[in-house]
């Protein structure tokens, strides 16, 4: 009892820097699978949005099946399914960085869509009833709007990614976890380096939180 | 806002003669199973202003929606200004139809101001900036002449202190003013007010009412969507009474005094009450 209640230091500081190396690897893993994630999720949400039937049921598979497929699987079909099936073979950073895209764009589309529709009817009408076009409408009325709703909720998706990324281990690449089970192998400690590992993890999310609270207060500067 | 007064009844009889700005023939609309409007006739003549009465959900905001292409009608045939529109054709199966109606209407409602019930003034622009966005984007105008206008149809509407702020620091009466100058300052040939009132505390009603006067006083084309019996019975030269999607009855505003129809008497009188 007593034994698994005492949090053996010297082994955090013995791998911390391997620890940290595995973090970085975390970061930018989910800051490319967030970014590719933000920009295919464009086309997505507008589609979804259309009024043709063809697109907006398509739009609808992708998102459900991004959003449903486990990130698990959808690494493996990136790391091993790709390359087995002759398509393409990609680096690993690379296979975790589109599975997580894959899996972010299906949640960013519902982001862009509940941004969008939280933003009055009435304010697209009022901007119709000044001649704008409808594009024109989205870019100077809708989306300076919609940006107060999308910017959390974008800040959600990417500490979802964050944490997500902590699969990638599965195809061989040396984040934290990796790093933590590893030494709980190694060394028998299976409790200190998981620990820590979540600790980092959860200083990098309430990062991402002060830099959408930041963003946030920026956005509704004379509005609020 | 140009042309004086006293000169209306002559400009008003020449332009007549050209035909009404706004026909309406058999428009009808259909949302689902609910028929919210059914086969509308309506001409306004340029300089007229007409008021739309009628019980709550009796079409007259999808109504003045159809002339605008706002919410564009299921049937029937719109013309303005010389031009004929028809309802929207179904374009579920192709991404990429409808343009070039999109542009007409697009263009249509560049020649038509719309002023709404809760306002829908950009919370996230200055009043000065609500009423410049039209002109920069829809009229092309640089930055200093939209600048320019915008200040002159804020001056205009009483709001001249006002141009800096933003609608959340403004009261309903002051943001509906906003509204109003953003509409006026595209110079449109038509005005349409959608229950521009009802959403107003009582003692900011009477000063936008006067702004509708007022422009109704220096010539503008208006159809106005209202519960204000005074204001319809003082401002407009002819009143429609909708009822269920229908026109029950129109004409003069004298013939108002006492309705030719049995429902637009009980609907006055419970009004009265």
């Amino acid at each position: 009892m007593i034994a698994a209640l005492t949090f053996d230091w010297s082994i955090v500081r013995k791998h911390f820097p391997a620890l940290l190396d595995g973090l970085w690897l975390t970061i930018q893993l989910a800051l490319w699978g967030f970014a590719l994630a933000a920009m295919i999720a464009v086309p997505v949400a507008w589609a979804r949005r259309s009024r043709a039937v063809v697109l907006r049921a398509s739009a609808n598979a992708w998102v459900s099946l991004a959003r449903g497929v486990p990130l698990f699987v959808v690494l493996y079909w990136f790391y091993n399914g790709l390359a087995l099936r002759g398509v393409v073979t990609l680096p690993e950073f690379w296979s975790g960085a589109w599975a997580l895209a894959v899996t972010g764009s299906g949640y960013m589309a519902e982001v862009y869509r509940g941004g969008i529709d939280a933003v009055d009817s009435g304010q697209r009408e009022a901007a119709s009833a000044v001649g704008l076009t409808s594009s024109q409408g989205f870019v100077s009325v809708v989306l300076p709007q919609a940006l107060r709703t999308i910017v959390p909720s974008a800040g959600n998706v990417l500490v979802g990614l964050m944490k997500g990324a902590s699969l990638v281990s599965v195809i061989g690449l040396a984040d934290m976890f990796y790093t933590a089970k590893t030494v709980a192998v190694t060394d028998f400690a299976p409790f200190e380096l998981y620990t820590v590992a979540g600790a980092l993890l959860v200083l990098v999310t309430l990062a991402i939180a002060g830099v959408v609270a930041l963003a946030d207060a920026r956005l509704r500067r004379g509005v609020r | 806002m140009d042309g004086e007064a006293n000169e209306r009844p002559f400009i008003s009889i020449i332009l007549r003669m050209d035909g009404p700005l706004v026909s309406l023939r058999g428009v009808g609309k259909t949302f689902g199973a609910a028929r919210v409007l059914d086969g509308v006739d309506l001409d306004v003549a340029r300089g007229e202003v007409v008021c739309i009465i009628g019980p709550s959900g009796s079409g007259k905001s999808t109504l003045l929606r159809c002339i605008n292409f706002i919410g564009a009608p299921s049937e029937g045939m719109v013309t303005f200004d010389g031009a004929d529109y028809h309802p929207v054709r179904d374009h579920r199966w192709n991404p990429f139809g409808g343009r070039r109606e999109e542009r007409r209407h697009v263009q249509l409602r560049a020649e038509i101001g719309m002023v709404f019930q809760h306002f829908n003034v950009f919370p996230h622009l200055t009043a000065r900036e609500n009423v410049m966005l039209g002109l920069r984007k829809t009229r092309r105008l640089g930055k200093k002449d939209a600048f320019r206008i915008a200040d002159e149809q804020l001056v205009a509407v009483g709001l001249a202190d006002k141009a800096d702020q933003y609608p959340q620091q403004l009261s309903g009466g002051q943001k509906q003013r906003v509204a109003i100058a953003r509409a006026l300052a595209l110079s449109p040939k038509l005005m349409l007010f959608d229950e521009a009132t009802s959403s107003l505390d009582p003692e900011l009603v009477n000063g936008v009412l006067d702004l509708m006067k007022q422009l109704a006083a220096d010539g503008m084309t208006m159809i106005v969507v209202t519960h204000e019996l005074r204001f319809a019975f003082e401002a407009a030269d002819r009143i429609v009474f909708m009822d269920h999607g229908r026109v029950v009855e129109e004409g003069p505003t004298a013939q108002f005094g006492s309705p030719l129809q049995e429902r637009t008497r009980l609907f006055l009188s419970a009004l009265d009450r």
